[in-house]
């Protein structure tokens, strides 16, 4: 679909350029920096976006992906490996977790899975404190990407933050590109099938097995992408971090922005991300819980798509002269 | 010797709160086929009013006052009350609860997908989370124990110590599947629900007020989370975070047991429990994460028996 094709979208697209750009020029390197620490957790809800959405496989856990990302990330630095290619690799290795924990997803079903990835959420963080090797323990790691810095072609030797927060905005687009492709392959609407009805779909020849463990690759890949980029722009991992609640946030996000389509989770991530101000605007401080909670009934309730199915809902109303058929 | 007795004896107390929790789980799984993540913090969200009913206002020890104490002896004639008053009490502030989450959030539209019922049961999670930390803050309180539960209140057995705190949680789940049996057996209301379990329409048909009764089975259910957590409180301590690793337990013990029969609901809770207690014991591992072979094992159980070690099989027409 081309993103100029109505008023409303072209104008969608000149706000998001405006908004990605407006804060790398305008913010500190402090601000910037703990932006973009909460923008990566974009990833790890487009990765509940595509299983849960897509895949009809509810997944509380996706926290547990994203830390295994960022602490891959600070441990694969630490043992040699170029920032690039530790990002890479820690992407790789989450997924082989998702490959991991998804196994149950073969044969449980349900809401059966969902408490077991629930299960998966809260056992993380006792589990990652007593592997001081790999998590650094109740010390914490730091991730040490002091030589990543930009090059010196782009003029902006003394602005790595914007250079870190330009990469996280990059590969976020490039996954981006990546999941739109992979909900449009062979793949990828195979996986739509087997959510609608696994029985039909396994006789029309599609491999329930390869297909769900594809997609709990892929959905545990991106997670750990995020998990990645974090380690970037928060070098200082500690286990305590990454508790149920991440994974409980992520999830709550996913739902909020709506899982029916990738522009859910940008929808979901931005939400999560203007929830401390809205907590303190209505007075109930840090607890950041209460309003993620509430907007996560009232969301199933209201808009079982998210705010995405109501910006969609709308935006076919300006193109209702087109006649086009949406499938 | 006396060592592993001792062990058994710790197991068999985490056990019988596991198998509480378990009934109150597996009584809404039957009715509604829900499972209940939000169950715990509603739990905790009563065991913190148990507390409120039983602590004078003031300061208490070194950290906060109690948010609501000054409230409630303002409006409760009485107050503080006794421990056990005080359970009742929070036992149907739970009731209350429960009967409220039914009303306003469960419909029967939303409890069709197992989407919707898991959002709405983690964002009810978040949410009375958010609120216990939001009225009585972060940190960690003293609960009155319900049993006499000094140091020197145990019967020792062999060298190892039976405390009363033990006995006590074993006669309160023998008194609550007792009750519940009753209910189920000899009552119209039992009735009701049973026919609800086993097939929701045809008993809307032959005039059975399916609403009500699930209401009602939300209310008991809620009661017996908010006992439960009660009772663990009161060997340990309360805090925000004390549910939500219990409830995983509790789940454990659920669906190894079958989620059908208040038997299963103890075998699974002791052997979750003893294992609890056994496994660090004897094989190293740390006691911390003794929430991995519960959850280990329940997922097994539900990859090898989807239906429980003592459940029955059910045969569905696809």
């Amino acid at each position: 679909m081309n993103p100029l094709s109505s008023p409303v979208r072209t104008l969608a697209v000149l706000v998001g350029v405006v908004a990605l750009v407006y804060p790398a020029v305008t913010m500190t390197s402090l601000r910037l920096d703990r932006l973009s620490s909460g923008l990566v957790l974009i990833f790890a809800v487009l990765g509940v976006n595509l299983i849960t959405g897509r895949g009809g496989l509810i997944s509380l856990g996706h926290g547990v992906f994203f830390a295994v990302g960022a602490f891959a990330m600070a441990k694969l630095i630490d043992i040699g490996f170029p920032v690039l290619f530790a990002g890479i690799g820690a992407t790789v290795i989450a997924g082989l977790f998702g490959v991991m924990l998804g196994l149950p997803a073969l044969r449980v079903r349900g809401p059966f899975l969902a408490l077991i990835t629930f299960a998966i959420a809260l056992a993380f963080q006792p589990v990652a404190r007593r592997l001081p090797n790999l998590t650094g323990g109740v010390a914490g790691l730091r991730a040490d990407t002091s030589g990543f810095d930009p090059p010196e072609f782009l003029g902006i030797a003394d602005h790595a933050h914007v250079w870190r927060y330009g990469w996280c905005i990059v590969v976020a687009g490039l996954w981006f590109l990546a999941m739109r492709n992979f909900n449009d392959s062979r793949i990828g609407r195979a996986l739509r099938a087997t959510a609608d009805n696994e029985l039909a779909a396994s006789s029309f020849g599609v491999n329930v097995r390869v297909v769900r463990i594809t997609a709990l690759a892929v959905s545990g890949a991106v997670a750990g992408t995020g998990g990645a980029l974090y380690a970037m722009v928060h070098p200082f991992l500690i286990q305590t971090e990454f508790g149920a609640f991440l994974s409980f946030s992520i999830y709550a996000a996913a739902i909020v922005g709506g899982v029916g389509s990738i522009g859910g989770a940008v929808v979901g991530v931005l939400v999560l991300l203007s929830v401390p101000t809205v907590s303190s605007t209505i007075g109930l401080g840090d607890n950041e819980s209460i309003v993620l909670g509430a907007a996560l009934v009232v969301i199933t309730f209201l808009a079982p798509n998210g705010l995405w199915g109501i910006f969609s809902s709308i935006e076919r109303k300006f193109r209702r002269s087109e006649r086009v058929v949406d499938i | 010797m006396d060592l592993l007795i001792q062990r058994c004896f710790d197991g068999m107390f985490n056990g019988a709160i596991y198998a509480t929790l378990a009934i109150a789980l597996s009584s809404i799984y039957r009715s509604t086929g829900l499972l209940n993540l939000a169950q715990g913090e509603m739990a905790l969200f009563s065991g913190y009013s148990a507390l409120v009913f039983v602590t004078a206002p003031g300061k208490v020890g070194v950290s906060f006052s109690l948010a609501g104490t000054t409230l409630a002896s303002k409006y409760l004639p009485g107050h503080p009350w006794p421990i056990a008053i005080g359970i009742l009490a929070a036992m149907i502030v739970g009731a209350v609860l429960g009967v409220l989450v039914q009303k306003l959030v469960m419909r029967p539209r939303i409890l069709k997908s197992s989407l919707a019922q898991i959002n709405i049961t983690i964002g009810l999670l978040l949410l009375i989370n958010g609120l216990i930390v939001w009225i009585w803050r972060d940190s960690t309180r003293a609960f009155p124990s319900p049993f006499p539960n000094e140091f020197d209140d145990f019967i020792g057995i062999a060298g190892a110590r039976l405390r009363y705190t033990t006995l006590g949680v074993w006669f309160v789940l023998f008194a609550v599947i007792g009750l519940l049996g009753l209910l189920l057996t000899r009552t119209k209301l039992g009735l009701a629900f049973r026919a609800i379990t086993s097939n929701e329409s045809s008993a809307a048909l032959v005039g059975v007020n399916v609403d009500r009764t699930i209401a009602i089975g939300w209310a008991i259910a809620s009661a017996i989370g908010a006992l439960a957590a009660c009772l663990v409180a009161g060997a340990l301590v309360v805090e925000p975070t004390l549910m939500i690793r219990l409830l995983i337990f509790a789940f454990a013990a659920a669906t190894i047991g079958g989620l059908d029969s208040p038997a299963g609901a103890i075998a699974g809770g002791l052997i979750v429990g003893l294992s609890q207690s056994l496994i660090p014991g004897y094989l190293g591992v740390p006691s911390e994460l003794s929430l991995l072979p519960a959850v280990g094992a329940m997922t097994l159980v539900l990859l090898i028996r989807p239906y429980g070690l003592f459940g029955r099989k059910s045969i569905a027409r696809v």
